[in-house]
């Protein structure tokens, strides 16, 4: 697997706040990374530094190819806009084309249809010319998600992705992530031990520090030893693998 | 009526309405990205901010309106850049820049020796008293804005919904926040020759609402109330001079009267079509 980034002794935080301290991690093509924590470790502050919107206090990104830089797809973990704001939901997955685009390039027919055409995966083809204010949270997330991959990017980044949405299409979408990942590598926030056991091939377990667990399977030995207790409740098909209360 | 008709040919009438038409092509669309942005009260702060610029000019002998324009853009950098700071709250920092400008502007007014200025001018707009230099200004900032716009829309468009988003597929959304922040800046010096630091909001809200009953995507407002802004003031400034009102008064309630006759307007005009659909 080819080398997309690599974070270099990444400590970062807000303020004079270290949240994360040390981080080294390696993001690999096609890898599907699982990333774990108590809420607070510094999941969401991990990623924003690996899509730059935080800097880092101290070490480096390192993308080992120019082009990854601008080829990232992210979907994040609050959907908090202003929901008044004069758009359309075509104009919102369109938005994720910006980095393919010079800035005064117009859109194309190719464009649009590339849009529709995923709109129709995740069930919203109705919806397109809808304005944010007149749908649901879940159909908002549906959107983002096409905005997140809209432009074939190299690394797909989510952040607790299921926040929003309903069973069925949760269950839509690990169908449809396992199918992007034979051509992007995906990070993806989760809480769901369970999910992340059968649907990713790494974890990153993070909590101020950052663990990386080159396998789908972590026992409670393991979390504890990564000082990452997770107490989220699975499905109940992996229950050995919840930590023990204390 | 020949009173007005000679009214036209004088040259300060000429200039104001020059300046009432620029300034509401300026604010029609730079207002509808504050609008959109939710950034009204940030361009309150701004616009009382500069005073302060406009005191200390008057104190160091030079052009009031450079340094109205400077503290505009350093108060619009500075309320940007402070609202960041976690335990800052946004509408407690723009409360400062208001109210600490404003101090100032009152400070070196009142040190300066001699000539006091009339502050009511700069407070409630002076229209009738644009020198061709600003009227020169006005152009080169509406030329500006209209290419700007013109040629990145799209992008101004995605940094006004979603700047984080936007921050990470485009190395280039911080550099434009920047312009766009610095010309929304500009914008409200513009206004505040026109028609005063206290009503200057006028124009950058007022018009934008009235496109906003009829149209709700960013584009078409915008174009809307770059059409409608300098329609408004223009007729402002016109009955001003017919019926003998001050102009700013006037203007802003000729872009109410607007938004009065066009909500109701929609409110009629859509109650028929339901009333028509369910026969
Ligand atoms: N914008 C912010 N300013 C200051 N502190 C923050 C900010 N965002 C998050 N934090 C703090 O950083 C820590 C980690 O947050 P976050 O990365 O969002 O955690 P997670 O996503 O793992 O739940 C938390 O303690 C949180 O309070
Ligand atoms: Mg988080």
């Amino acid at each position: 697997m080819e080398e997309l980034i690599e974070l270099r002794n990444i400590t970062a935080g807000y303020d004079n706040n270290i949240i994360l301290d040390s981080v080294n991690m390696k993001i690999h093509d096609n890898d599907f990374i699982g990333v774990i924590g108590p809420n607070g470790g510094g999941k969401t502050t991990l990623i924003k530094v690996i899509l730059g919107i935080i800097k880092p206090m101290k070490g480096e990104i390192i993308f080992k190819n120019n082009k990854t830089k601008n080829l990232i797809g992210y979907l994040p973990q609050y959907n908090i806009f202003d929901k008044a704001f004069p758009i359309s939901i075509l104009e919102v997955v369109m938005s994720g084309l910006m980095s393919n685009k010079k800035l005064y390039q117009r859109y194309t027919a190719n464009d649009k249809a590339l849009a529709m055409n995923l709109l129709n995966i995740v069930g919203l083809e109705n919806y397109s010319n809808y304005k944010i204010s007149e749908i649901s949270g879940g159909q908002m997330q549906r959107a983002l998600l096409c905005r997140a991959v809209i432009s074939n990017p190299k690394i797909l980044i989510l952040d607790e992705p299921v926040t929003y949405v309903d069973n069925t299409f949760e269950k839509e979408m690990y169908g449809l992530l396992k199918e992007w990942n034979k051509d992007m590598s995906i990070i993806m926030v989760s809480h769901d031990i369970g999910i992340i056991s059968s649907h990713v091939k790494t974890i990153a377990c993070v909590n101020r520090s950052v663990y990386v667990h080159k396998s789908n399977i972590i026992d409670n030995e393991t979390l504890e030893r990564y000082n990452c207790p997770i107490d989220i409740i699975t499905h109940g098909r992996v229950p050995h693998r919840v930590l023990k209360n204390h | 009526m020949e009173n007005i008709l000679e009214l036209f040919e004088l040259d300060f009438f000429q200039n104001a309405i020059f300046a009432s038409v620029l300034c509401g092509i300026i604010c029609g669309i730079i207002g509808t990205y504050i609008v959109a942005k939710r950034i009204v009260f940030i361009s309150g702060g701004i616009s009382h901010a500069s005073f302060g610029g406009i005191g200390i000019a008057y104190y160091l002998g030079f052009t009031p309106m450079l340094g109205a324009s400077i503290f505009a853009i350093l108060s619009a950098i500075g309320i940007t850049k402070f609202s960041k700071i976690n335990n800052l709250r946004q509408d407690s920092i723009i409360g400062i820049f208001w109210s600490t400008g404003m101090a100032i502007g009152l400070l070196f007014i009142y040190i300066s020796p001699g000539y006091v200025p009339n502050l009511m001018s700069y407070l409630f707009g002076n229209i009738l008293s644009t020198s061709n230099t600003q009227l020169l200004l006005m152009l080169g900032l509406t030329i500006f804005i209209i290419a700007f716009f013109c040629i990145f829309m799209r992008p101004i468009y995605y940094i006004a919904f979603d700047k984080d988003y936007a921050q990470t597929n485009n190395k280039y959304s911080d550099i434009l926040n920047t312009i766009l922040i610095c010309l929304v800046a500009l914008s409200i010096v513009i206004t505040i020759n026109v028609i005063g630091i206290i009503l200057s909001i006028a124009y950058l809200t007022i018009p934008q609402a009235t496109a906003n009953l009829f149209y709700n995507d960013f584009k078409k407002i915008t174009l809307a109330s770059s059409i409608i802004c300098p329609i408004g003031s223009l007729c402002g400034l016109i009955i001003a001079s017919i019926i003998n009102l001050p102009p700013s008064a006037s203007i802003i309630l000729t872009f109410f009267s607007f938004f009065i006759l066009a909500y109701l307007y929609k409110k009629i005009y859509t109650t028929r079509l339901k009333r028509t659909k369910s026969i």
